[in-house]
């Protein structure tokens, strides 16, 4: 992997959060010690069931939670470490995040320009030159300059999410955090949403870590996927080795749910189940990130790598 | 949702890559909005005035509070103003007095019949009629209606609305005085309250923890304090004035609002949009100030509200027993505390106080809860 290309490095990460005092005490292992890298203007998608830390991770990257350990680079820059005004307005003007729910992430007493250029006034710029470029961005995602002085109730949310799209790339960042930004979307909107996405990326040469359980909508927008399952990343791979040959029995029991738009096969589809205790053997070899192929991550113990390699040939 | 070609069905994979177009339905072309924008007080405002109650209490409130401001001023007699000869005056209203109502007539009961005759005691013409003559020992014992103005001496065209205290002060003046003086104590220790409560509540709910913890149970401490003693202390410390009894009504009633502010903030900092604008590198001044605070205006507003016939009340309650402020200077639970001691003999002393504060009390509880249905952000989108 040249390592220059990776704008982000993430390297052992864990991120716990603990409830109650003493005896009562529970630490939940939200993220344990993930490690990946997103390349320079590449999309990488972060899949998982519901609850398995995708989001969590990204919200660590971007320091809305402090890590418990593990560090992050961005852009050759620790940025895991100790919270200066400095670091903070690095991170913010360098990442963005979108988030999921297109209701709950406008505040409702602002309207849209005020929303769109909070950012923008924040770093200094004059209120005209805000305007200016709240209206640019609104012809961008496709809504007009009348709209700016709405409120988002008067949305849909489709329209709020392509608010959400424009506030996170009026500041123009380097890498976005897309928190899976079309699923609360009905599927027609989806595709606009996504195409959006695709179009700003290529016109503005974005970086995208993008965090979604739809797996047909992850394989078409990224370049590369890894595979989350309980905290642990399990399989990285590039999204068209990870569909053609999956090795992880996660990965596999994954992409095995994914409905058919054909009836005749999809009624002979097979669910495969992962089942941990059963699938894998660790109590004798420890399992980490091991290459089976180039480019081609998975989560396993040494035997188990022997048998992928035997399984690709 | 995207779906490879072989996965299709074999009748569609034979259509030559040709036939397909892209879909004709262009997001592009969001329409404008004919409506005009609807921002949340606006809405609040119209949804407050379409209700009947919301709008009679506020009239109410206004009426009042212009009163207040006006009345002292153009009844021609000073709040302090005393007069021995002119005591418990009965009310005489101009107008109404040509209607027997209000007059300013007393019927005097147990007087000697020889005495009505003397002029000195009974000037030419006070008395109206005799109502009652009966026998006591050898006396003969009449009760007369008598029009008491005239029998106090008080100069033809000199009407009392609401008659005099026992120190013939006019009472209507000391009540709108009064008025002024129990709206301007409840709506400073209101103002009081809101500010300190808002700016504690916001701290120990944005920031949680360790903060939170010691914040609330300091709250918790202050909250034991027994408020009369304190404000006995206040008396003692400051005098009593109107200075004490907002200190007083200050030192606990805080700590409701800084509770509300509390609860509303946990319920809004972990929204996403509060994510949002952190990940924006809003400072955190601003996040408490623009983005969490004004969403939760609505249940301040509507506390604030309850809380000012809640200061007026507690402003009489002290006074009544002896704890407001310094006389001569008025006040609504002064007159009743003064009335109350010959409500039996002059109930009129009590009753336009009365009538006064229940007015005010319910006028400002029918407002807040109106406010609050108004605010409430459940109902946004109803009728």
């Amino acid at each position: 992997m040249p390592e220059q290309d990776n704008i982000l490095e993430v390297s052992h990460l864990c991120q716990t959060f603990t409830s109650g005092h003493g005896s009562n005490r529970i630490v939940v292992k939200a993220v344990d010690d993930v490690s990946f890298s997103v390349r320079r203007a590449e999309t990488f998608g972060l899949v998982g069931e519901s609850g398995c830390g995708k989001t969590t991770t990204g919200r660590t990257i971007i320091r809305l939670y402090d890590p418990t350990s593990g560090t992050v680079r961005f852009g050759g820059r620790v940025i895991s470490g100790k919270m200066t005004r400095e670091l903070s307005s690095y991170l913010s003007s360098n990442i963005a995040m979108i988030f999921q729910d297109p209701i709950e992430s406008l505040n409702p007493r602002m309207t849209i320009e005020e929303i769109i250029g909070e950012g923008l006034l924040l770093r200094g710029v004059s209120r005209a030159r805000v305007h200016e470029a709240v209206v640019e961005m609104l012809h961008k995602v496709g809504l007009t300059e009348e709209h700016a002085t709405r409120y988002p109730h008067e949305f849909s949310g489709g329209q709020r999410q392509r608010i959400g799209i424009a506030r996170a790339m009026i500041i123009k960042p380097k890498m976005i955090i897309a928190d899976e930004p079309v699923s609360a979307l009905d599927v027609s909107i989806q595709a606009q949403v996504i195409n959006l996405l695709n179009d700003l990326k290529e016109e503005m040469g974005l970086t995208i870590l993008f965090i979604a359980h739809n797996l047909s909508v992850v394989k078409y927008f990224s370049d590369r996927i890894g595979v989350m399952y309980y905290g642990k990343l399990v399989e990285v791979a590039e999204s068209d080795d990870l569909y053609a040959k999956p090795l992880h029995p996660y990965t596999r029991a994954l992409l095995s749910a994914i409905p058919q738009p054909n009836p005749l096969t999809e009624r002979k589809r097979q669910r495969i189940d992962y089942v941990p205790e059963r699938d894998h053997d660790y109590s004798r070899e420890k399992p980490e990130m091991r290459e089976v192929e180039p480019e081609h991550f998975v989560y396993c113990s040494e035997s188990e790598l022997r048998a992928y390699e035997k399984q690709l040939g | 949702m995207i779906v490879e070609r072989d996965r299709l069905p074999e009748e569609l994979q034979s259509i030559p890559a040709e036939e397909f177009r892209r879909s004709e339905r262009d997001w592009q072309t969001d329409e404008r909005f004919t409506t005009e924008p609807i921002g949340f007080y606006k809405d609040a405002l119209r949804r407050l005035f379409s209700n009947k109650v919301s709008v009679v209490s506020l009239a109410a409130i206004v009426i009042i509070i212009v009163l207040a401001l006006i009345v002292p001023n153009v009844t021609g007699y000073g709040y302090t103003e005393q007069n021995v000869k002119q005591k418990n005056l009965p009310s005489k209203v101009p107008g109404l007095c040509r209607l027997g109502i209000l007059d300013g007539t007393r019927v005097l009961t147990n007087i000697k019949k020889t005495s009505i005759s003397d002029p000195k005691r009974y000037p030419e013409g006070c008395v109206l009629e005799v109502i009652r003559e009966y026998k006591a020992g050898k006396q003969t014992v009449v009760d007369v209606k008598v029009d008491y103005y005239k029998y106090c001496g008080v100069p033809e065209g000199e009407y009392h609305w609401m008659g005099t205290d026992y120190l013939g002060r006019d009472i209507l003046t000391r009540l709108f005085k009064g008025t002024r003086i129990s709206l301007m104590i409840a709506f400073l220790s209101v103002v009081t309250n809101l500010i300190i409560g808002v700016v504690y509540g916001s701290v120990a709910g944005y920031y949680g923890g360790r903060v939170d913890l010691f914040l609330t149970h300091l709250a918790e401490v202050l909250d034991g304090l027994p408020y009369i003693v304190v404000t006995i202390l206040f008396m003692l410390w400051l005098g009593s004035g109107m200075l004490s009894i907002v200190l007083a009504l200050t030192v606990t009633g805080w700590i409701g609002t800084a509770r509300l502010t509390r609860a509303q903030f946990y319920r809004y900092k972990g929204r996403e949009y509060v994510l949002a604008a952190r990940t924006l590198g809003v400072p955190d001044k601003k996040l408490i100030f623009r983005h969490i605070l004004p969403n939760t205006v609505g249940p301040l507003i509507t506390r604030a509200m309850i809380a000012v016939p809640g200061a007026i009340f507690s402003e009489s309650f002290l006074a009544y027993i002896g704890l407001g402020i310094k006389p001569p200077e008025p006040s609504i639970g002064i007159l009743l505390s003064e009335g109350q001691k010959v409500l039996l003999q002059y109930p009129n002393q009590t009753f336009f106080p009365a009538v006064l504060i229940s007015v005010l009390m319910i006028a400002f509880n029918m407002l807040s809860n109106g406010l609050r249905d108004a605010m409430d952000p459940s109902r946004r989108g109803e009728d």
